[in-house]
């Protein structure tokens, strides 16, 4: 078998995997950069995020409240020296995107602007009208274009990472186009795959968001931290789960239940509906919960109200909410509420990183979704996902390109044995197997419905623990799936089986890390824990994979200038 | 109430087991939020799982499901069964693409034509330019914004004509693409792209059939990109010619 | 791993009938062709000077097959597809004709709208010119 050689490897090709591979090439102008993505990089669910990417730009902002905002929200879970470099870089990120042509919203004056957002003290979301994830993504993929040097695998499925000598030296993985599997051998890999929310029923995220990083590098032994915090985004359709971006409350929309009450007052009346996700989502259920919510044929909902902005301010500010909710939910919000309710929406978990993406196992790195540095701990403030990307994706690009200078080139047929193993091993579980009965469709489902009933907004031990069996059942059950396709050639049923095995993975290590933290903090709201525990819990959660369920261990969160306080707004 | 049901004929290619392209009928039910996709979706999960497509977001804004919906280039994720019934409704890949697998079609030549028009914000002189961002009015904004809403989705080119009789014709995606910048305040590489745009296989080969502006899901209306593309090049070389009103 | 794949896929070659193949192309097509009834009403303008060049007799018998049956069809014809043609170009004219209000541009049928506006105002007063005064 032949392997390709690189100096860098990464995975993914959305904001975070082409930010890496634009500041590796600018870092290190001989280095050989393979951007490889199981989709074309255009259609990382980058490009749907909508409402913006936080920095201080303003003459009336600092570093300081920014950080301040993003500990408190994250509830005091977040790397604090993390966060402060985070902040630090961030503006400097959004400069360089506009110079290479995101054509942001701007001022009558010429300058970028901001709009409010939740948990900002200071109005700093730079936005482009509602369709910011998707305007940056374009602008970072027509600029990745520029640079030759940067290899692209389009439609190059990452399998497994190859670990020789306790090194990360490459990966093996599925040209879908073919059904080959090869091995691209690399001085630093850095995973860039996004979320997960598919391991959900209803979730904001596209097909692709199938952790797939996060379990290439949990099954090579590095943990994933703080998988318990799944956020809800408060807003999304009932039924599709479609994202009715924060920006739509950051213009002035209302969230109003059943007796048209804007009902955050009962909650967090200092910031109403630019609140914070976990409290929003938590609100909108107890609305529920109590009887006020509408009923509809996707289940209950509360109401977005936009009427009030008027014809003017939606179209210049929120047209791609508007056409959605046309489309989707055969509404126009310039007359009537969308009906939303709280959907899967990011992780705020992921493989455990340092703040320049390095994780544990030399050679590898992560940023992005995939990544858990920490800044966004308990809970991330919207806004401050895509300037994340941008900040650490650049962070590990540079590192990744740093390290890979120094490292030794790795030993090419030991890593063509490895590859080769991978794709016997592909072969005899999915393409040749006889017998099975499972078919991939349906036990996803099985698996999205658990997480969806038993892993939701407000948590129990019971219902963690019958999640953790009903999962513990699907890991049985995976291993009895039958493909009904075994062509070589663009075999997406295979590809969906890959999936569901990192989702399944995934999931346990979600279901793991809740049951560990006895406590509610930020996203995680546990009924038989309702108090958030400083003394006990202020750690991160690692998750090691071990056999019949991941083994929880913990670290320890730095704090420099914002000491644990309640978090009150 | 009876469960509504939907008949679809859907094109497969099986490149390993057949040569060529057949049909196969499948019947899903629907209602009122179906769209293509989700049926197709419900194939595979619960009867055919070797029907293989592309598709991500399910909200217009990938640009993955694009394929042939009753001979027309759609996205499947914005086709509602409810508009289509009673069927039964054909599901074919893009028209004009090399099929790789059923309703999946190479796109290899498409990334090549976007990147030929240079599509990244060039600068005169990078080192000369002063730090920090560049100042660009809402007005100047407004000027390239729709030819940015593009999701490469592709439809374009298989409602063009020219592009399925010539797969040189660089097509409405990547010349709107390459308008976008020309008109965006912040470029100065109109020069470079007026090179690529003025070809034979550049703009000068559409014959304004307009289709393509018509089934673009996001109104991004490549074919004024491409005419207003054609009146540029041609003031340039009017100008060339004729000595007066020459720019310095 | 791409440019070791060099067999793209299945296909077909674009009939020839691609024209006749769907409402849109067929509409295409069909205002494509009437710049054929253009060109043949700059034939006969040109056949009507030569006619006039010829003198008295040549110019009075050219007036003759105006009249006839004949040339009525044709012209019948070469007003129906100019209706045509005229119509296509100025809803093509909406996609080049930037037009600016305020921060907004028109939309494409305001001004196909606009534009055919002025057409029929400025076709009824040659009208007007012709048939009344």
């Amino acid at each position: 078998m032949e392997i390709s050689p690189h100096d860098i490897v990464i995975v993914g090709g959305g904001a975070a995997g082409l930010r890496a591979a634009i500041a590796a090439v600018e870092a290190a102008p001989g280095s050989r950069v393979a951007l490889v993505s199981k989709v074309y990089p255009m259609r990382s669910h980058t490009v749907a995020a909508e409402g913006g990417s936080a920095a201080v730009l303003g003459a009336d902002d600092s570093l300081d409240l920014h950080a301040e905002d993003t500990v408190r929200g994250s509830d005091w879970l977040a790397d604090q020296d993390s966060v402060e470099a985070f902040v630090a870089e961030a503006p400097g990120e959004l400069v360089r995107l506009e110079r290479w042509g995101c054509p942001w919203s701007r001022e009558p004056d010429g300058s970028i602007a901001v709009r409010a957002f939740g948990g900002m003290s200071v109005k700093r979301t730079a936005f482009a009208a509602d369709k910011t994830g998707f305007h940056l993504l374009h602008t970072l993929f027509q600029t990745s274009l520029r640079h030759e040097t940067i290899a692209r695998y389009d439609e190059v499925f990452v399998t497994r990472l190859l670990v020789e000598d306790g090194r990360c030296r490459g990966v093996a993985a599925l040209d879908v186009r073919d059904g080959r599997v090869r091995g691209l051998a690399a001085r630093a890999v850095i995973l860039c795959t996004g979320g997960a929310g598919r391991i959900y029923r209803s979730t904001t995220n596209g097909a692709i968001n199938t952790g797939d990083g996060m379990a290439l590098a949990y099954r090579a032994g590095v943990p994933l931290k703080d998988m318990e915090f799944v956020q809800y985004h408060p807003t999304g359709l009932p039924g599709s789960g479609i994202l009715m971006t924060e920006a739509a409350r950051g213009e002035g929309g209302y969230l109003v239940n059943r007796e048209g009450q804007r009902f955050l007052e009962d909650y967090i009346p200092e910031k109403m509906e630019l609140g914070p996700r976990d409290i929003l989502s938590r609100a909108v259920m107890n609305e529920i919960e109590q009887g006020r919510a509408l009923e509809g044929p996707h289940g209950p909902y509360v109401q977005l109200d936009l009427s009030h902005l008027g014809e003017e301010t939606i179209e210049q500010r929120l047209p791609f909410v508007r056409e959605l909710a046309r489309d989707y939910a055969g509404i126009d919000p310039v007359r009537e509420p969308i009906p939303v309710h709280p959907v899967v929406h990011y992780m705020m978990g992921g493989v455990d990183t340092d703040a320049w993406g390095r994780t544990r196992l030399p050679g590898l790195y992560a940023a992005g979704e995939t990544a858990c540095v920490s800044i966004n701990g308990a809970n991330r403030l919207g806004s401050n996902s895509l300037s994340e990307c941008l900040v650490f994706g650049a962070r590990a690009g540079v590192q990744a390109a740093r390290d890979a200078a120094e490292a030794e080139a790795p030993p090419p047929s030991r890593l063509a044995a490895l590859a080769e193993d991978e794709g016997r091993r592909l072969h005899s579980t999915y393409l040749e197997k006889e017998g099975g009965r499972e078919r991939v469709g349906l036990l996803r489902r099985d698996l999205q419905a658990t997480m969806e009933a038993h892993v939701g907004v407000f948590r129990t031990g019971e219902s963690l623990e019958a999640a953790a069996r009903d999962l513990r059942g699907f890991k049985e059950r995976i291993g009895g799936l039958s493909l009904d396709d075994r062509d070589s050639t663009f075999n997406t049923e295979l590809t969906a089986a890959l999936e569901l095995e990192n989702m399944l993975d995934v999931a346990q290590a979600v279901v793991g890390a809740a049951l560990a933290r006895c406590e509610s903090r930020g996203a995680q709201a546990r009924r038989d824990h309702p108090v958030r525990d400083d003394v006990r819990f202020a750690r991160h959660s690692l998750a090691f994979a071990a056999d019949g369920g991941p083994r929880i261990d913990w670290s320890g969160v730095p704090i420099t200038r914002w000491p644990p306080a309640e978090r009150k707004y | 109430m009876a469960e509504r049901r939907i008949e679809l004929h859907v094109s497969r290619y099986r490149p390993d087991r057949a040569p060529t392209p057949y049909v196969e009928s499948y019947e899903v039910p629907y209602d009122d939020d179906t769209v293509v996709l989700d049926a197709l979706n419900a194939i595979k999960d619960e009867t055919d799982g070797s029907l293989s497509f592309r598709w991500s977001c399910r909200m217009g804004v990938c640009g993955s499901c694009g394929m042939m919906v009753n001979g027309e280039p759609r996205l499947s994720c914005a086709a509602f069964l409810r508009d289509l019934a009673p069927g039964p409704v054909t599901v074919a890949p893009l028209r004009y693409f090399p099929v790789v697998r059923d309703l999946v079609v190479d796109m290899e030549d498409f990334l090549e034509k976007l990147r030929e028009v240079r599509p990244w914000l060039i600068r005169e002189d990078e080192a000369r330019d002063e730090p920090g961002a560049h100042r660009q009015t809402p007005a100047q904004a407004d000027a390239y914004r729709q030819f940015s809403m593009c999701i490469n989705c592709m439809l374009c080119y298989s409602a063009c004509p020219v592009y399925g009789q010539d797969p040189e014709f660089i097509g409405p995606a990547a010349i709107a693409l390459a308008h976008r910048y020309d008109m965006d305040s912040r470029d100065q590489g109109r020069d470079e792209r007026r090179a690529v745009l003025g070809r034979d296989v550049g703009v000068w080969a559409c014959t304004f059939v307009g289709e393509c502006s018509e089934v673009c899901p996001k109104n991004v209306d490549p074919a004024a990109a491409i005419q207003r593309s054609k009146l540029d090049l041609a003031m340039r070389g009017w100008r060339a010619v004729w000595p007066l009103g020459r720019r310095p | 791993m791409r440019e070791e794949l060099r067999r793209p896929g299945y296909l077909p070659p674009m009939p020839r009938t691609w024209w006749l193949r769907t409402g849109p192309y067929r509409r295409f097509a069909a205002r494509e062709f009437t710049s054929l009834f253009v060109l043949a009403f700059t034939i006969v303008l040109l056949l009507f000077l030569l006619a006039l060049s010829r003198g008295r007799d040549a110019y009075e018998s050219f007036l003759g097959w105006l009249d006839s049956a004949g040339a009525m069809a044709l012209f019948a014809a070469i007003l129906a597809a100019g209706l045509y043609h005229t119509i296509t170009w100025l809803r093509l004219s909406g996609h080049v004709q930037v037009v600016r209000l305020g921060h907004r541009t028109a939309p494409r049928d305001a001004v196909t709208a606009a534009m055919v506006a002025v057409w029929l105002v400025v076709s009824g007063a040659v009208a007007y010119v012709h048939i009344w005064a």
